[in-house]
C-alpha cells in the first residue's frame, strides 16, 4: 500500500472513531459524575469514620463488621435483608403471578381488551410518591376506604399499616397494584412474539389454556421472564419510595416495614426525629447493597439466559 | 403512634412525672441503666393509656393525630408548645388550653418534659464575624425574645421575657416543673441515638410484642455501645 493509499485507509477510520468517541463523550460524562464518582465515594467512605460531613480515620472493615456483627446494628440490617427477600418472593410470586395471567388473558384478545390493556398499565405512569399517600389513605384506621368498605359488610377492619403482622404486606398489595401493569405488558409482548402456528398445533392436539400456558407459553416466555426476574430482583432489593411514603424513615411500626434501602437513608443521611448523619456505617450498607444486587442479578443472569429458548 | 416521633414525644412526656428528678442524673451517672425498676414501671404505666387513644390507634400517623384534634374528634394531643402556632393557624376558631401529664399521687409534681430543639451559632471562618456575633448576641436579648414569642407564638428561652398570651404564659409557668426528654438532650450525639431505639421499643411495646422490661433492655443495650458509664 502506498502511503497517499494508506492515509486514504486511516482518515475515514480516524475520524469514524472521533464520531463515536463524539456521540459516546456526553453518556459517558454525566455517568461518571453521578454514578462512577459517588459509587467509588460511597467505596472509599465506607472504610472512614466520620465526624460530621467529613471522613475522619481510616478504619479499615470496621464499618462493614460492624453493621453484619455488632449489636444492634446487625439486628436492624439481617431484619431489613429478611424484608427485602420477603418483599422479593411476595412480588415474584402475587405481582408477577397475576402480570403473567394478566398478559394471558390480554392476548386471548377477549372483548373489551384494549381498554383492559389501558387499564392495567395505567397506575404504572404514576409516581410511586402519589400511589403510596393514596393507598396510606385508602389504608387509614379511622377514615380510610378500606376498612370502611369492610364495615358495610360487617368486617371490622385493621390498622393495616400500623399493625406489625399487615404493614408489610399492605406496602406489597400497594406495590403489586402500583406496578402489575408493567410485568404484563412484558409477559404479554413476549407471548405475542409466539408464533400462531405453535398455539394452533398445541390446540389441535387439544391442550386446554391451563396446558397451553403451562407447556407451550411459559417455556417460550422465558426471555420476557428473565427481564421480569431481574427488574424485580434489583427493585426489591432497591425498595425505598413506597415503604418510605407509607411508614416512614424508620420503617414503622417497629421496624416491621424496615427495608435495606430505609436502612441505608437513615443511616447515611440522619433521620430529623431520631438520628445523626452516620456516612460511615450508611456507605458500608450502600457498599454491600450494591455488591449483594450485582452479584446475584449477575448469577441469576446466567442461570435464566441457559433456560431460554429462542422462539 | 405510626409515626415514630409520636412513640418518643408520648413516651417523653407520660414517664417523666412517674420517674422523678432523680432519674436521669442516675442514668448521665451510671448508677441506673434503662432496665432499672423506676423506668420499667414508667414505661408499663404507658400500656395502660392504650384504652384512651384512638381506635387503630397503631396505624395514626403525627399529621393524623394533629387533624384528629384540630377538627375535634380526639379530645387531646400528646404534643408541646411548638404545636401551639400551627395548631391556631390551621383552626383559627380552636378552643384549646395546655395541661401538664398525670402525676402518680394527687398533689404530687406534675412534670412536664423539654428540649433544647436548636439554637444559633456563627461560624469561625464567617465572612463578617463581627456582625454575625452582634445579632447572636441580640438573639439573646428580651427584645428578641419578647418578639420571638409574639411572632412565632411559642415559648422563648430567654429569661424575663413578656408572654402576653395566656397559654403561653401557663406553658412558661408549667415550665418551671420541668425534666428532659433524656433521649433527645443526652443520647442523640452516637449511634445508634437514644431516640432510635426509644421509638423502636416503644412502637414494638405499644403494640404489645415487646414488654416494658424487653424495652429498656433493648435500650440499654443499644445505649451502651458509646456511653461509657453502661459498659460496666
Amino acid at each position: 500500500m502506498t502511503r497517499d493509499g494508506f492515509r486514504q485507509a486511516t482518515r475515514p477510520g480516524r475520524r469514524r472513531a472521533l464520531w463515536i468517541a463524539f456521540l459516546l463523550a456526553p453518556g459517558l460524562i454525566v455517568m461518571g459524575l453521578f454514578v462512577a464518582a459517588p459509587l467509588l465515594s460511597a467505596f472509599r467512605y465506607a472504610f472512614y469514620s466520620f465526624h460530621g460531613l467529613a471522613p475522619d480515620t481510616f478504619i479499615g472493615l470496621r464499618n462493614f463488621t460492624e453493621v453484619l456483627t455488632e449489636a444492634p446494628f446487625a439486628a436492624w440490617t439481617w431484619r431489613a435483608l429478611e424484608h427485602n427477600v420477603i418483599v422479593f418472593l411476595a412480588l415474584m410470586l402475587v405481582q408477577n403471578g397475576l402480570a403473567f395471567l394478566l398478559g394471558y388473558a390480554l392476548l386471548k384478545a377477549l372483548p373489551g381488551h384494549r381498554i383492559h390493556q389501558v387499564i392495567v398499565f395505567l397506575p404504572v405512569v404514576l409516581s410511586a410518591v402519589i400511589v403510596g399517600f393514596l393507598w396510606k389513605l385508602f389504608l387509614h384506621p379511622l377514615f380510610g376506604l378500606v376498612n370502611a368498605a369492610l364495615a358495610f359488610i360487617g368486617i371490622q377492619g385493621l390498622p393495616w399499616l400500623g399493625n406489625e403482622n399487615t404493614a408489610l404486606g399492605a406496602i406489597i398489595f400497594t406495590n403489586t397494584w402500583h406496578w402489575v401493569g408493567f410485568p404484563a405488558l412484558i409477559f404479554l409482548a413476549g407471548m405475542q412474539r409466539i408464533s400462531i402456528e405453535t398455539l394452533e398445533a398445541a390446540r389441535i392436539d387439544g391442550a386446554g389454556d391451563w396446558v397451553l400456558m403451562r407447556q407451550i407459553i411459559w417455556p417460550l416466555v422465558a426471555p420476557a421472564t428473565t427481564i421480569v426476574f431481574i427488574l424485580t430482583f434489583i427493585g426489591s432489593f432497591n425498595w425505598f419510595e413506597l415503604p418510605y411514603v407509607m411508614a416512614g424513615l424508620n420503617g414503622s411500626p417497629g421496624g416491621a416495614t424496615d427495608v435495606l434501602g430505609l436502612y441505608f437513608y437513615r443511616t447515611a443521611f440522619g433521620n430529623v426525629s431520631s438520628g445523626l448523619q452516620d456516612f460511615g456505617h450508611g456507605s458500608a450498607l450502600a457498599v454491600l447493597m450494591f455488591l449483594f444486587i450485582a452479584v446475584f442479578s449477575a448469577a441469576a443472569l446466567r442461570v435464566l439466559r441457559r433456560r431460554e429458548i429462542e422462539v | 403512634m405510626a409515626t415514630a416521633w409520636m412513640d418518643e414525644v408520648f413516651a417523653s412526656v407520660f414517664t417523666n412525672p412517674f420517674l422523678g428528678p432523680d432519674f436521669a442524673p442516675d442514668i448521665m451517672s451510671g448508677k441506673a441503666t434503662f432496665s432499672d425498676p423506676r423506668y420499667i414501671a414508667a414505661l408499663g404505666k404507658l400500656l395502660e393509656l392504650r384504652d384512651y387513644l384512638p381506635q387503630g390507634f397503631m396505624g395514626v400517623d403525627y399529621a393524623t393525630g394533629q387533624q384528629l384534634f384540630l377538627s375535634g374528634r380526639a379530645a387531646m394531643f400528646v404534643g408541646g408548645s411548638f404545636e401551639i402556632a400551627n395548631f391556631r393557624k390551621q383552626n383559627p376558631k380552636i378552643n384549646m388550653s395546655f395541661i401538664a401529664p398525670p402525676a402518680p399521687t394527687a398533689g404530687a409534681p406534675r412534670y412536664v418534659s423539654k428540649f433544647y430543639d436548636g439554637g444559633y451559632a456563627v461560624n469561625a471562618k464567617a465572612a463578617n464575624p463581627k456582625d454575625a456575633i452582634k445579632l447572636v448576641r441580640y438573639m439573646g436579648t428580651k427584645p428578641f425574645g419578647d418578639k420571638f414569642a409574639a411572632l412565632l407564638g411559642n415559648i422563648s428561652p430567654i429569661k424575663g421575657v413578656t408572654l402576653t398570651d395566656p397559654m403561653l404564659a401557663e406553658v412558661a409557668r408549667l415550665n418551671e416543673t420541668s425534666l428532659p426528654y433524656i433521649m433527645a438532650v443526652n443520647f442523640r450525639y452516637e449511634t445508634p441515638t437514644g431516640s432510635e431505639l426509644l421509638q423502636n421499643a416503644m412502637q414494638k411495646m405499644m403494640a404489645g410484642s415487646m414488654t416494658p422490661a424487653e424495652a429498656g433492655a433493648s435500650i440499654t443495650q443499644g445505649v451502651a455501645r458509646y456511653f461509657k458509664p453502661f459498659q460496666k
